[in-house]
């Protein structure tokens, strides 16, 4: 299957890879479950609970919200990502489908795990959560200047909202 | 509280030792503040975090120009978190509203103590994340809405089958009823305003509040949104009157409502949207002139609120412009002409009240909407919720949360209070009290408040009961003033519908206030129109004769309703003749406002109107009323005359139907089954079909219910019949 060791781990997530000790890393990895999308399975269901976070450790991923035409790709996201961490910080239903067009690997960390790593790795735990904080606030900002222009562009152009969500999941 | 205590009681500060949270409290500073202190300022960066210990701090954000409010903050709040993330600029506005204590902590103490603290760390940055998670749901929803209406704001030339111009109650009824009755119609509503703003016209009767609930808007989420009515009272008084005479009521058959319009429009543009997937275009103007209306397929020259321009191509134009009336005016079959159909106009003059005191008149604070009646015309109470003093954005909110509810019922919806707490709102109680008087018999030369004021004390049981009010200034945003007035009102039109229009509601007719014509028979004019509309479009012919059966209800209906409105405001000179002439109406119509299952075909004629030997009746009252007028003859006599009329048309109604069969003392404290008078009102009456009861919150709701939609208390009447 796939090699899930604290420098592979690094590799294909850096920004928590450099942000933690190797020993918080084999704290963390040690709770994620490899989870194996099928092609053209959803791992996230728009309107449903959720109750995990997701790392993508392989593939790509489609971002589908629902519209008066049916499903719109807002965004794609691949290796590297973070996906579930809205409706892990904040309890409700999910904004967004995301689904694999050829598949996918990614590593499940559910909440109940996550709670324990809480307790037992305090400071590990607010490192990472820090840095989702850091990357939601950046994503935040870039999104609410989308929509502005958006809503103040009198033809406004939706591919550009899907290539802007794009980079912003990217980055 | 202490600083202790309030932290121990935030959920992400909860399970922090003692120890931890002692060295916490040790570290931050408490300050106190003067109303409208800044503390964080949208867009700059920062370097304290605060929890707001007492008072009330204002979140407020920039939105497309527009300072608006997202939230206000009480104590155990923390505000300015993303000072914690370096560089970030802080995305929101927040100051003190009235005097403010806080804790802050600066970052360089936050970084040095949660050196030594992880649990610290985790504990703000926890609250942090579900702080910025919220709001990305929030961006998130907004980006939803785009997708979900992607005509809305791509602005392109569009071939149609129906345009209706006006987004308000009576065009999304008559959109409605097309898509119902023809799915495959392609149509568009352009609405002038990009969002609903208020509108007088709040008081509905069964038949419409049986096309909401069509719609989508449920019994539990309209007694969370509006004010309850529970039927309709009067009273009669005279100059030389002190007090109040000669009470009426038709009380307790369905639960209807006063509706306050820019919430009642948002939501019937939500639901169509979401649930009827239909086009509605916000902020756009028609220009009737530019257009070409002619033809069959008229070319509607349009233009959106950014100035673009834009054509809409349509097979059938609706005008549910209200009385604006754009399509009679221009093809000239528009009529203000009371002459011609030898009766007179009205004026109304109205503002806003809040209650002071209770009147003190027996059950005066039934929710039924109050009429005081007197020669010259009569006033209005109309008691509703106003969610006024809320945005657009939390008003829609609101409006939102009940509509897409997975559980919208009584037991599963929040109450009014839990929702108002939910999404930061207030509401208030307020009345809506309004004269309208005969123009024949209306002052002249004075501002529209004088004249409301001369109304009021031309009558000393009206001043009596208005010393119980008090004038609410300038109630409705954009409207910059507290007396409103609609002059010379009565209009209709030569012909209401042509070849590819046809105009509804107001656009093609109004009288007067008196039984609740706008949206009541508005609503029967929309769901008339909209059947030849989809007959029209059917047979594919939308010239005028596809309109017959909406042209000759229209013409039917105004003919009459305007012999009955006549009728009504000359029975005011005389208390007998008033006291015959409601009870005849009761008697007539009683049979037709019977609690009955959605809205069918005989909705539109509501109250029985059109039954010949009825408008045979009031001819002939008229004509006694009139020539008693003209005459000077003494009201008394003509009353006895009025009298002799109506009680021989009772008589027959009682030998013809099955008014004898209606338990009629259920309805009304004031006559009994045979329909004879009672020396004073019945307080024990037995409960009619609905019935409200009162709460210990001192708001009236449906006694069926367990609890109070309003406030969650148990319906006291139940307990106490349980406990008995």
């Amino acid at each position: 299957m796939i090699k899930l060791t604290v420098d592979t781990f690094k590799k294909r997530f850096p920004q928590f890879g450099s942000a933690l000790s190797p020993d918080e890393i084999t704290a963390l990895i040690s709770l994620l479950k490899i989870q194996i999308v099928e092609a053209s399975e959803a791992l996230i269901v728009e309107g449903t609970e959720t109750d995990a976070l997701f790392f993508v450790w392989e593939g790509q991923l489609d971002v589908l919200m629902s519209s008066s035409n049916g499903e719109y790709k807002v965004a794609s996201v691949e290796q590297g990502a973070l996906l579930g961490e809205i409706s892990l910080l904040s309890p409700g239903k999910t904004t967004a489908t995301v689904r694999s067009e050829l598949g996918c690997i990614a590593l499940h960390l559910d909440t109940s795990s996550l709670e324990k790593f809480w307790e037992t790795h305090p400071h590990a735990a607010s490192v990472f959560l820090g840095e989702i904080n850091r990357l939601l606030a950046q994503r935040i900002r870039s999104v609410n200047a989308t929509v502005k222009t958006l809503q103040e562009s009198p033809n406004p152009d939706t591919d550009r909202l899907k290539t802007e969500q794009h980079n912003l999941v990217k980055g | 509280m202490s600083l202790f205590d309030i932290l121990q009681q935030n959920r992400f500060f909860q399970n922090l030792s003692n120890e931890e949270l002692n060295v916490l409290t040790g570290t931050l500073t408490l300050s106190k503040h003067d109303d409208g202190h800044v503390f964080i300022r949208e867009g700059e960066t920062g370097d304290k975090v605060y929890l707001l210990i007492e008072g009330t701090v204002v979140v407020t954000k920039d939105i497309n120009g527009d300072e608006q409010v997202l939230e206000l903050l009480h104590a155990g709040n923390f505000f300015g978190l993303l000072a914690l993330i370096d560089n970030s600029p802080r995305n929101a506005t927040c100051y003190s509203d009235g005097e403010v204590v806080v804790a802050s902590l600066d970052t360089t103490a936050y970084h040095e103590l949660t050196d030594d603290y992880a649990r610290i760390s985790l504990a703000f940055q926890r609250a942090l994340g579900s702080q910025i998670a919220s709001d990305f749901r929030q961006v998130n929803e907004r980006i939803h809405e785009m997708l979900q209406t992607p005509t809305e704001k791509t602005i392109t030339d569009s071939d149609v089958d129906v345009a209706v111009i006006g987004g308000g109650p009576l065009g999304m009824f008559y959109a409605m009823w097309v898509k119902r009755f023809r799915p495959e119609t392609k149509i568009v509503v352009l609405e002038r305003r990009d969002r609903p703003v208020h509108k007088v016209g709040e008081s509905t009767l069964s038949t419409t509040v049986r096309a909401f609930m069509a719609m989508g808007l449920t019994l539990p989420m309209m007694r969370r949104l509006f004010g309850n009515k529970a039927g309709l009272r009067w009273f009669h008084t005279d100059k030389h009157d002190a007090t109040l005479e000669g009470h009426f009521d038709i009380v307790d058959i369905e639960e209807t409502y006063q509706v306050e319009r820019r919430v009642l429009e948002t939501a019937m543009q939500y639901l169509m949207r979401t649930r009827e997937n239909l086009d509605i275009r916000t902020g756009v103007q028609v220009f009737t002139r530019k257009s070409q209306l002619d033809g069959d397929v008229k070319q509607l020259v349009c233009q959106d609120e950014d100035g673009n321009d834009f054509t809409i191509n349509a097979k059938v134009v609706c005008d549910a412009t209200g009385p604006a009336s754009v399509l009679p005016r221009h093809f000239n079959t528009y009529r203000k002409a009371p002459e011609l159909h030898n009766t007179f106009s009205y004026n109304s003059y109205f503002a806003y009240f809040r209650p002071k005191k209770s009147v003190p008149i027996d059950f005066w604070d039934y929710p039924a909407t109050r009429h005081i009646c007197f020669p010259e015309g009569w006033l209005w109470f109309i008691s509703l919720v106003s969610w006024e003093d809320n945005s657009q954005e939390q008003i829609e909110a609101m409006v939102k949360h009940l509509i897409d509810h997975p559980n919208p019922t009584d037991e599963g919806l929040p109450t009014r209070e839990e929702l108002a707490k939910k999404f930061d709102t207030s509401y208030e109680s307020i009345f809506s009290i309004g004269f309208t008087i005969r123009a024949d018999r209306d002052v002249d030369g004075m501002s529209i408040r004088d004249r409301f004021e001369h109304w009021v004390n031309e009558y000393p049981a009206i001043k009596w009961v208005l010393d119980h009010f008090e004038l609410v200034e300038a109630p409705y945003e954009g409207k910059r003033r507290s007396h409103f007035a609609f002059m010379d009102m009565l209009h209709d039109t030569t012909q209401v519908a042509g070849d590819g229009w046809c105009a509804i509601g107001d656009a093609a007719m109004f009288i007067n206030p008196f039984l609740s014509l706008g949206l009541n028979y508005g609503t029967g004019t929309a769901y008339m129109a909209a059947k030849d509309t989809v007959q029209g479009l059917n047979n594919n012919d939308v010239s005028q004769s596809a309109f017959q059966t909406y042209q000759d209800y229209i013409t039917q209906m105004f003919e009459q309703k305007v012999r009955e409105t006549d009728m009504y405001y000359r029975s005011f000179n005389h208390a007998k003749s008033y006291e015959r002439i409601l009870a005849v109406t009761i008697a007539n119509g009683i049979l037709d406002v019977l609690p009955r299952d959605g809205y069918s075909d005989s909705d539109p004629y509501v109250f029985n109107p059109l039954n010949p030997v009825w408008v045979e009746m009031t001819k002939q009252v008229v004509q006694v009323q009139r020539e008693g007028e003209e005459t000077g003859r003494d009201p008394a006599i003509v009353a006895d005359e009025v009298a002799e009329i109506v009680n021989a048309y009772i008589e027959m109604l009682r030998e013809t139907t099955d008014l004898n069969d209606v338990p009629l003392s259920n309805y009304t404290r004031f006559y009994n089954n045979e329909g004879e008078r009672l020396p004073k009102a019945n307080l024990e009456k037995e409960r009619g079909d609905y019935e409200a009861t009162l709460c210990t919150c001192n708001l009236y709701f449906d006694d069926s219910l367990e609890h109070c939609p309003y406030c969650g208390e148990a319906n006291l009447s139940r307990v106490r019949e349980m406990s008995s």
